[in-house]
Parts: C-alpha cells; sequence; structure tokens
C-alpha cells in the first residue's frame, strides 16, 4: 500500500506539488537518517547523508523508475552514500571483521542495559561494510530478503548468506565480551 | 539425518528469519531435542537477534527537515537533473549543455582580471571519456575508462601550488569501490575531493556501476575550471 503511495506522491512531487515531496521526507527522514547513523556511527554524517539522499532525489525524481519500491531507491542512495565515506576513511581502519577476534576487552562480568546497547552497536560497526549493511537493513529498518536484494542490487541468495556470517560474527563477537 | 555446525546455524538462522518450511522446522526441533550443543547455539543466535531488535531507532537531529525542505523549496523544481523531465530529445539536451559550457568557459576567462589567462588552457568542453586543464603552475590530465564491470577515473597531475580536484558523481547509480595513489582523499556525499601533493602525482579512483562524473580544478578557493567526463 505504501508503494503506491509513494508513486502517487512522487507524480504530484513532478506535478509541482511541494506539499508531496514533504510527505515523502516526513516519512523516509528518520529510516534513511538511521540507515546512515548505523552504517556509520557518526550523527553528523547521518545528518549530511539525509540531507544529501532527499536533495538527491527531489533533482532526480524524474529518473525514478516506479518498477522499484521508492524505499529502496532512497535507502540505496544512503547505503552508498555511507560505503563511500567508509572505503574512504576505511583505507587507515585496516580490515575490519579481522579485528573481532583480536578484541582485548575478552570475557568480562555482565554488562548493564546501556553498556550491552553500545556493545550491539559497537560490534556492528566492527563489520565489513557489506555485512554492516544487511545488518542495518534488516534489524534498523526492517527489511525483507527481497527488499535488502532490491536495495543492495544482489540476489536473495547473496544477502541471505551475508546475513549469516554477519549475524554469526555478531554473536561471536558478542558471546566473547558476555553480553549473551 | 547427519548435519554439521555450519548447516546446523543455517537452519536455525532461517528458524529466526520465518523462513523454514513445516519439515524443516520439525528437522531443527528433533535436533535441539537431542543435542545440547544445538540448543545453545540457538540460545545464542536467538539473544543476538533480540539484542539487535531491541535498539531502538535514533530520532533525527531537530532541523534536519527543515533543511531538507528549504533546498527543495520554490525555488527548485524536482527532476530538474532529469534527461526526460522535458521530453527533450538527448541531442536537444546536449546541444544545451554543450552551449552552457561554452557560456561557462568565455565568462571564466573574463571573470577575473587578475587571472594569468594567457596560462590557462582547458578543454571545457569535455570530451567523452578525457579532461586536460593547464593552469599557472598546474597541469591536469583526467581520462574515465572501463575495467571489466567497474570505471577507473586516472587523474595525472603537475604542479607547483597547491590544488584540489573535486569528482562529483551520483551516489545512486555509482559507488566507490578504491583508489591507488598516496593523495589524500576525502568523501561526503558522491563528492570526492582529491588533494595530490605538490609535484607529479597519479590517482586513481575506482568506482562501480556506470554516470557521468563532473570534475572540477580548484586552487586557493578558485574554481579553475571544470569538465564532465562520461563513457558508454
Amino acid at each position: 500500500m505504501s508503494e503506491n503511495v509513494d508513486a502517487a506522491r512522487v507524480r504530484e512531487c513532478l506535478a509541482g506539488d511541494p506539499q508531496a515531496f514533504a510527505a515523502l521526507v516526513e516519512q523516509y527522514e528518520k529510516p534513511v537518517y538511521n540507515v546512515a547513523l548505523r552504517m556509520l556511527r557518526n550523527s553528523e554524517d547521518a545528518r549530511d547523508i539525509a540531507q544529501s539522499v532527499f536533495m538527491k532525489a527531489f533533482q532526480n525524481l524524474s529518473n525514478y523508475d516506479p518498477q522499484y519500491k521508492f524505499y529502496s531507491w532512497i535507502y540505496r542512495m544512503a547505503i552508498n552514500e555511507s560505503l563511500n565515506i567508509l572505503r574512504v576513511r576505511g583505507r587507515n581502519a585496516g580490515p575490519v571483521d579481522e579485528r573481532l577476534a583480536e578484541d582485548s576487552s575478552g570475557p568480562s562480568e555482565l554488562l548493564a542495559e546501556d553498556q550491552t546497547r553500545e556493545a550491539v552497536l559497537e560490534a556492528v560497526g566492527r563489520l565489513k561494510p557489506e555485512h554492516r549493511a544487511v545488518i542495518v537493513l534488516r534489524y534498523f529498518v526492517d527489511r525483507d530478503y527481497e527488499d535488502m536484494g532490491e536495495i543492495l542490487g544482489i540476489d536473495a541468495k547473496t544477502v541471505k548468506s551475508r546475513l549469516y556470517t554477519a549475524r554469526q560474527l555478531l554473536k561471536d563477537q558478542l558471546s566473547s565480551r558476555g553480553a549473551l | 539425518m547427519s548435519m554439521n555446525k555450519s548447516q546446523l546455524q543455517e537452519l536455525i538462522q532461517a528458524d529466526l528469519d520465518g523462513e523454514l518450511s513445516v519439515a524443516e522446522r520439525a528437522e531443527l526441533a528433533r535436533l535441539l531435542l537431542q543435542d545440547p550443543e544445538a540448543r545453545r547455539l540457538q540460545d545464542e543466535f536467538r539473544k543476538t537477534d533480540q539484542l539487535l531488535r531491541a535498539i531502538a531507532a535514533a530520532e533525527p537531529p531537530p532541523g534536519l527537515r527543515a533543511a531538507i525542505l528549504a533546498g527543495s523549496g520554490p525555488s527548485a523544481r524536482p527532476g530538474n537533473s532529469g534527461r526526460q523531465q522535458y521530453g527533450w530529445p538527448a541531442y536537444r539536451m546536449a546541444a544545451v549543455i554543450i552551449g552552457g559550457l561554452l557560456i561557462v568557459g568565455l565568462s571564466y576567462l573574463v571573470r577575473d582580471g587578475n587571472a594569468p589567462v594567457e596560462n590557462l588552457q582547458g578543454s571545457l568542453i569535455a570530451p567523452q571519456d578525457h579532461w586536460s586543464m593547464r593552469a599557472d603552475g598546474i597541469e591536469l590530465s583526467a581520462l574515465l575508462q572501463r575495467d571489466g564491470e567497474n570505471l577507473r577515473l586516472e587523474l595525472n597531475s603537475s604542479a607547483t601550488i597547491p590544488f584540489e580536484i573535486i569528482a562529483k558523481t551520483d551516489p545512486a547509480a555509482m559507488t566507490y569501490v578504491g583508489r591507488t595513489g598516496d593523495a589524500q582523499l576525502t568523501a561526503s556525499g558522491g563528492q570526492f575531493t582529491v588533494q595530490p601533493a605538490i609535484g607529479s602525482q597519479a590517482v586513481i579512483l575506482e568506482f562501480s556501476g556506470s554516470a557521468p562524473i563532473q570534475l572540477e580544478l580548484r586552487s586557493g578557493g578558485r574554481v579553475l575550471g571544470g569538465g564532465t567526463l562520461s563513457i558508454q
């Protein structure tokens, strides 16, 4: 149902109705911001990306292909912009997943709720970008395999494989830190 | 049926995602009943899943929506970068772009009386896949090539003064893959800023996808020139 509403809003926006674009922003501002925030763990970067994504969506609205879901289109932009930043910055950060095994914090006492939350987000932040992307889409904007495939431009089998690997890495990391 | 640990983990995760058939669920239930290690694994995956689901969505910062809408206000038109916006044929659009670039080229030659005009040579009407420019103290050539499924943007520069190259891409159509070369590189949105060192430098930026790349050469806060690269 949301797809039809979105498609109608895109048409109205192209016809010159500014309220239609405002409605799209209202609906997707929060998930787009959260995609970028969970990918990058930096609120300023997430803000910049959210702003940039909507501006580009607005400027390129006539290129939007209605056979795809509108949210897939903008989530894809948010993921790609985040990946661009991660790849540029990651050059000096070294491989990410490999650091999971050598984390020195070791088994610890039970973590308080806030610490557990922080441990989860930190573990997500240590995943390789392609693994992080599927976790973000699955858990923070609640997308299924099909949607994730459309957003990431990969087939459902690859989505499943990446998600399973990512979830296993998170489980191992959280277990080693006493969070499970 | 025997099952190794990797297969068991897949089965447990598929169950978490609600992807198991009735027969597979029955098989998983049988394995869990028989094997305490399987129960421990399932417990860990369930807790991981619950911890991830327990993280609430963050609220966007105040003012974000206003900033977005201010940028798409009455003066802006949606889809103004789209090729099909007014249904114009490609050749007519190309003529408009070339005309615009000519005007920009002329204006930049007359804009700054202090600019070393005799030393500014740049093909502002960009050829399809390469662009070069020579300004006072800076020589730059840019080449866009296809490498398998990726695009390689090769930037060769020779400079005696600091400068930067801005590469603007469409993040919906292109993704940054990596680079070769030691120039400083920053990214913001689909915009990449390369700051080569003084002397001769070669930097290659690699992207997946396919779309035009807009280049801009800047030095001392001034735009010295720009061009658009594209490739079939």
